[in-house]
Parts: C-alpha cells; sequence; structure tokens
C-alpha cells in the first residue's frame, strides 16, 4: 500500500475541537464549522477531522466524486464509550436522549465521515482491543487486495474518560487522539497477523512467526508498541499510538506491532 | 475463484432457544418468539421482544452474550466435527461488551476488570475464544451488519490462507440501555412487529447468537466434512446519506448487493430468493424494495425477513439470517415472514408470507444494513 496522505489530532488537554493539538491538519478549516462538529459525539468528530486531514494532504478534495470506490475502517479499542456514559447517565435519570444513542455505536464515525466524504465503498470498524488501529490497516488491505476499493482511508480513534483510565490501570497519560491515512493498493505490506497468546511477549512471537520473521532488532517501547528505530517517540497517545507507527513507519521497510493486556497483538509488515 | 469456501457446520441461539432446529422449527411454524414481558419492569411497555429462554433477564448482560456466544459457537463446531482450538475467530457485535463497561460506570467502587478487553467491544468475543482455545481473533462491530462483516472478513482470510478455518457470526444482547434507546429513537412497534407489512409500525428487539464453520472447499473434501452450502459472494456498502435513516432509494444496498453478486460471479437473474434485512420500520422496508428494484429489476424474486419471529438480533442478526438461508437452501423451502399480511401498495417486493413456500433456491443472496448507512450482502449457494 502506498500512504496517499495522513493526519494526526491529539488533544491533550481535554479543551474540545476549538483549538486541538494537531500536526498536518489545517485546523482553520474547521473554524466555521462548529455546528456541524456539535452535532457528533466526541469520537465521531475527531476521527471525522483527522479523516479530513488525512484527505486534505493527499490532495483530495471532499466530498469525492459521486460513486468512487473509496471505502473507510475505523480501528477503535473503546469507541464510544464516552457517549455510553453520557446516554446511561441520561436514561437512568429517566431521560434517554435519542441523538446520543445515535452515537453509542463505535462504527458511527465512520458514519460520520463516509456522509462527510461521500464514501460509498467499504465501510467497517474493527474494535479488537488496543490493536484495534492496526486491525484497521489490515481491514483496509483485504479490501484492497480484493478489488473492492481502489484507495481506503483507515483510521484510528479513541476517547478517554475517568472510567476508561480507571479501567486501563496504567501509569501513564491517556489522551483522546484520532489519526488517519489515506491509502491506495499499489504496494501491499509484506504480511500481516493477529493472534491471541496468554501473555504480550507470547502474542509477538507468535505474530513473527506468521510473518516467518527471526526477530526484531530493536527495542520495545514501554507502551506495547514497537516501532524500529525510534520506541519511544509514540508520546501522543496509547490508544492511537499503533497506527502513528504505521504512518511514520510509511516512509521505510518496518514492522509494526501494537499489543494489548489481553495478550492480543496485531503484526504488519510495511515495505 | 480457485477454490470455493463451503459451509460446514451452524449454530444458532434465538428467543426460541438454542439450537438451529429450534429456530427453523419456530420459523416453518410461522410461530413469534417474541412476547411482552412484564419482568422488564419500566421497560415492559415497549412492546414485544424476544430473550433466550434458558437464560434469566436478572443475569449479568455480560455474562449472557458469552454465553450465548458459546452455546452458538458450540453447535456450530459440533457440526461440522471440528475442534475450536484449531479455528480462527470472526466475531460481529453490535453492543459486545458494554455491559462489563457500564458496571465500571455505575458502581464506582468497581474493581477494574482484568483483563481490561472484557470492557471492550471485543469482550465476548475473548471470552469466547479463550473458552474454545482459539488463537486468532478478529472483532468487528459494524452497526446491525457486524455478523455479515465478520462472514465477509471469514471470505477473505480464508481466501488469502490467512486461515484454513473460520468460526464467523456474532451475538448480542438485550440489556435496559439497548431497548431504552431504541425506544427513545422511537424505533419499536409496541405490537408484534410486521416486517414489509403495509400496516408496519416498527421493530421488536431480540437476543440471540450464531455461527458459522467457513473452511476451503478442499479442507472439507480432505477431511470427509459435509458441505451445507458454499459462500460465494461478499459485498460492503456506506449510504454516505444519513447517520440513523437509511438512503431512501436503497442505493446504498443495492451497492452491497451488486458487490457481493460480482464477487461470487453471478448474474441478478441468478439469484433464487433474497433474506432481506427486513426490520419491520417504515423507512428500512421501503428501502429495501428500491435497493431490490434497482439489482434485481420487474424480476419478483421471492423475498423473506425472519426478525417478526425473532425480533431484531442487532449484530447477531446477519449471520441468524445466513444459517436460516443455509437450511432453505438445503431444504428447498423458505419460511414465511411472520408479522406480514397485507401488502404495503408502495412496494413490489415479493414477500413469502403464511406459509413456507417451496423454492429450488440453487443461489441466495442475504443483505443487511444499519445506522451509519452501512449495508453488507453475502452471496450463498446449494452445495449439491
Amino acid at each position: 500500500m502506498t500512504v496517499l496522505g495522513s493526519a494526526l489530532v491529539t488533544s491533550p488537554a481535554l479543551s474540545g475541537l476549538d483549538a486541538p493539538s494537531s500536526r498536518g491538519l489545517d485546523v482553520a478549516r474547521w473554524a466555521g464549522r462548529p455546528a456541524r462538529l456539535a452535532r457528533m459525539d466526541r469520537l465521531c468528530a475527531i476521527a471525522l477531522v483527522a479523516a479530513d486531514g488525512a484527505l486534505l494532504h493527499a490532495g483530495v478534495e471532499v466530498p469525492l466524486p459521486a460513486l468512487a470506490r473509496v471505502g473507510v475502517v475505523l480501528g477503535t479499542a473503546f469507541g464510544c464509550h464516552a457517549t455510553n456514559e453520557a446516554y446511561d447517565a441520561g436514561a437512568r435519570a429517566g431521560a434517554p436522549s435519542p441523538r446520543l444513542f445515535a452515537y453509542t455505536l463505535p462504527s458511527s464515525a465512520v458514519g460520520e465521515i463516509s456522509i462527510h466524504a461521500e464514501l460509498v465503498g467499504p465501510v467497517s470498524t474493527m474494535v479488537g482491543g488496543l490493536t484495534a488501529g492496526l486491525d484497521a490497516l489490515r481491514e483496509a488491505r483485504r479490501h484492497l487486495d480484493a478489488g473492492r476499493a481502489e484507495r481506503m482511508l483507515v483510521v484510528a480513534a479513541d476517547v478517554v474518560t475517568p472510567t476508561l483510565a480507571r479501567l486501563m490501570s496504567v501509569p501513564l497519560p491517556l489522551h483522546d487522539a484520532a489519526c488517519a491515512l489515506f491509502l491506495d493498493g499499489s504496494r501491499p505490506m509484506r504480511s500481516a497477523a493477529r493472534f491471541v497468546a496468554n501473555a504480550p511477549l507470547h502474542a509477538v512471537a507468535r505474530c513473527l512467526e506468521a510473518l516467518e520473521l527471526e526477530g526484531v532488532s530493536e527495542s520495545w517501547g514501554p507502551r506495547g508498541v514497537a516501532l524500529p528505530g525510534t520506541p519511544h517517540e509514540l508520546d501522543e497517545s496509547l490508544l492511537a499510538a499503533a497506527p502513528l507507527a504505521a504512518i511514520r513507519s510509511a516512509r521505510g521497510k518496518a514492522l509494526v506491532v501494537a499489543m494489548d493486556p489481553s495478550g492480543l497483538a496485531t503484526a504488519v509488515m510495511l515495505g | 475463484m480457485t477454490t470455493r469456501i463451503a459451509v460446514t457446520g451452524l449454530g444458532a441461539v434465538t428467543g426460541f432457544g438454542r439450537g438451529v432446529a429450534a429456530l427453523w422449527s419456530g420459523l416453518m411454524e410461522g410461530r413469534r418468539a417474541t412476547s411482552l414481558r412484564p419482568g422488564l419492569g419500566a421497560l415492559s411497555h415497549v412492546g414485544p421482544v424476544a430473550l433466550v429462554p434458558e437464560l434469566a433477564w436478572g443475569d449479568d448482560p455480560s455474562s449472557r452474550v458469552e454465553t450465548i456466544s458459546r452455546w452458538a459457537a458450540e453447535e456450530a463446531l459440533a457440526d461440522a466435527r471440528i475442534d475450536g482450538a484449531s479455528v480462527t475467530l470472526s466475531y460481529g457485535t453490535t453492543k459486545g461488551g458494554i455491559a462489563s463497561f457500564l458496571e465500571l460506570v455505575r458502581d464506582a467502587a468497581h474493581p477494574p476488570f482484568s483483563p481490561p478487553a472484557r470492557a471492550t467491544y471485543a469482550g465476548p468475543a475473548l471470552a469466547l475464544a479463550t473458552a474454545l482455545g482459539v488463537r486468532h481473533v478478529e472483532v468487528a462491530s459494524a452497526a446491525c451488519v457486524s455478523s455479515n462483516v465478520a462472514l465477509g472478513t471469514a471470505l477473505d482470510l480464508l481466501r488469502s490462507g490467512e486461515a484454513t478455518t473460520v468460526l464467523a457470526g456474532g451475538a448480542d444482547t438485550l440489556s435496559d440501555f439497548v431497548i431504552s434507546g431504541f425506544a427513545a429513537l422511537k424505533a419499536l412497534d409496541p405490537a408484534p412487529s410486521r416486517p414489509f407489512d403495509g400496516a408496519r409500525r416498527g421493530l421488536n428487539l431480540g437476543e440471540g447468537g450464531a455461527f458459522l464453520v467457513l473452511e476451503h472447499e478442499d479442507t472439507a473434501r480432505a477431511r470427509g466434512a459435509r458441505v451445507r452450502a458454499w459462500l460465494d459472494g461478499y459485498g460492503l456498502s456506506g449510504d454516505a446519506v444519513h447517520m440513523t435513516g437509511p438512503d431512501r432509494e436503497g442505493r446504498g444496498a443495492a451497492r452491497a448487493m451488486r458487490a457481493a453478486l460480482a464477487e461470487a460471479n453471478l448474474r441478478p437473474e441468478q439469484v433464487d430468493f433474497i433474506s432481506a434485512h427486513g426490520t419491520g420500520t417504515a423507512f428500512n422496508d421501503l428501502m429495501e424494495d428500491r435497493a431490490v428494484a434497482l439489482v434485481f429489476g420487474s424480476r419478483a424474486v421471492p423475498v423473506h425477513s425472519i426478525k417478526g419471529a425473532i425480533g431484531h438480533t442487532l449484530g447477531a442478526s446477519a449471520a441468524l439470517e445466513a444459517v436460516v438461508t443455509v437450511l432453505a437452501l438445503e431444504a428447498g423451502v423458505v419460511p414465511p415472514t411472520v408479522g406480514h399480511m397485507t401488502r404495503d401498495p408502495e412496494m413490489s417486493l415479493e414477500v413469502v408470507a403464511g406459509s413456507p413456500r417451496r423454492l429450488a433456491v440453487q443461489h441466495a443472496i442475504s443483505t443487511s444494513s444499519g445506522f451509519g448507512g452501512t449495508n453488507a450482502a453475502i452471496v450463498l449457494a446449494r452445495a449439491s
């Protein structure tokens, strides 16, 4: 696959989308559209801004031409749990919000992105834990390989809540983040695998075995993501770190591995 | 297509109870698994629901969905005569482990789950993988098309050689969260639902799960497995129109069906039967009528929906419909659309209703659509 464009949105201060910390984005592009973003939940909003940024980076104007064979895949560990919390609070208070309920699906974000960019190709969402970002990359590759699409947007996004921070129980700052890649199928990944194992190290071993590699010479990053050459660079977000590694790895050959405390591991070989 | 993908095992759990046989007999007899449930308390007024009878409403919803998944998966594996540890799992769900997450939300003193993935959408899939000893898992959540996506992913994994045997399907369970949400959207019929009926008013909810064992034809033949059907094509599309309403013209669903037919190397006139999404809502059913017309023209292709009988089982629905479609291919008979009584003058669909219809079905398409404008379709073919 060739990465045609990429974008990253992070918001460490959780300060809303008015001033997202971002790279590769034209933030001013969104300044005049608060109503459009305000109708969405936060997961959809940051995913949409990242997706739009990746298309912009690739020189693609939205909406895309009618019936263009382009699709979108989202990878998310916790999806719309922030919205689940908000909806649940209202429902338990006797006032369930139909607007919020419509966003209590992790696939809501690809719906908003497909509407925004008029993407009518394959649309799906992968939710396999902290490896979901790379799972989305693999899912996009499958659609490209099967000829269902000519180009695919891959988006990884997660929104943090205090409950999620408690759930994760990691001594690390967790941030909202979304990143997006816009790909075509011209240069396939060498291989990809996803496994469940009893422990992360076993999972990595299984991935290496599947990729028919003997080993990886670089050290592993402290957050379960390995990126040869920059193992400690991924400071924006635990949850979107894996696809971010893929963005950076797209410059050259690299093995990108994401691991989940449950023992899930996904590996992709870019090159 | 160098080798076909065989369906060699089926498993299902629905409001009719455990097992494919219970589902099939309920559908063929035109019964409803849905009923009013006073035990739901404040949510009782929303209308009939189809709960799995072997499970209690008061049970932890996460445990319920894990149990449903395990029962359906074990039946499919037994039917295929294959060990779970040797398969890849492709799992689709709409709500996954949300109930576990809500436990944390509602109880600040609740200790975090270990592993934390139990409270993600992948929670039930990982619990099933652990129970079966599965080492390779894919998890998709694509609203009400989730388990068609799981089946499509399985097709890709097998065709690409990433897997040799895949257990594919999905499960979802009902909870106060889900029921109150659909009620808030005013999507529920307070009476028994009537898919494609001129007087339809909405859907009934249900819970359930279904799995299919899929493998290469060569693998299946080599081990002497019974091939029950072929999975020949998969199509996926976005409406790009509206978050909760379908494209009124049915263009997105038509794109998914056309893509699935193209993968199966089939022309529309070769399709003998359509298993529709058929929720019973005004907009969905009309959308499907338009989509079928776009793909099949004026030809009257028999269509049915099983949601009048077992409710809308969300992420499990497409896999349950795939199971029923395989059974219809095998038996040469299509179960009726329970609840359909009067024709909608705005529709031209040829709805199978009233009683089962004998059909020499060689190829069938099963289609589903969901929030966010996602559509997925699969093509199944008769084995013999």
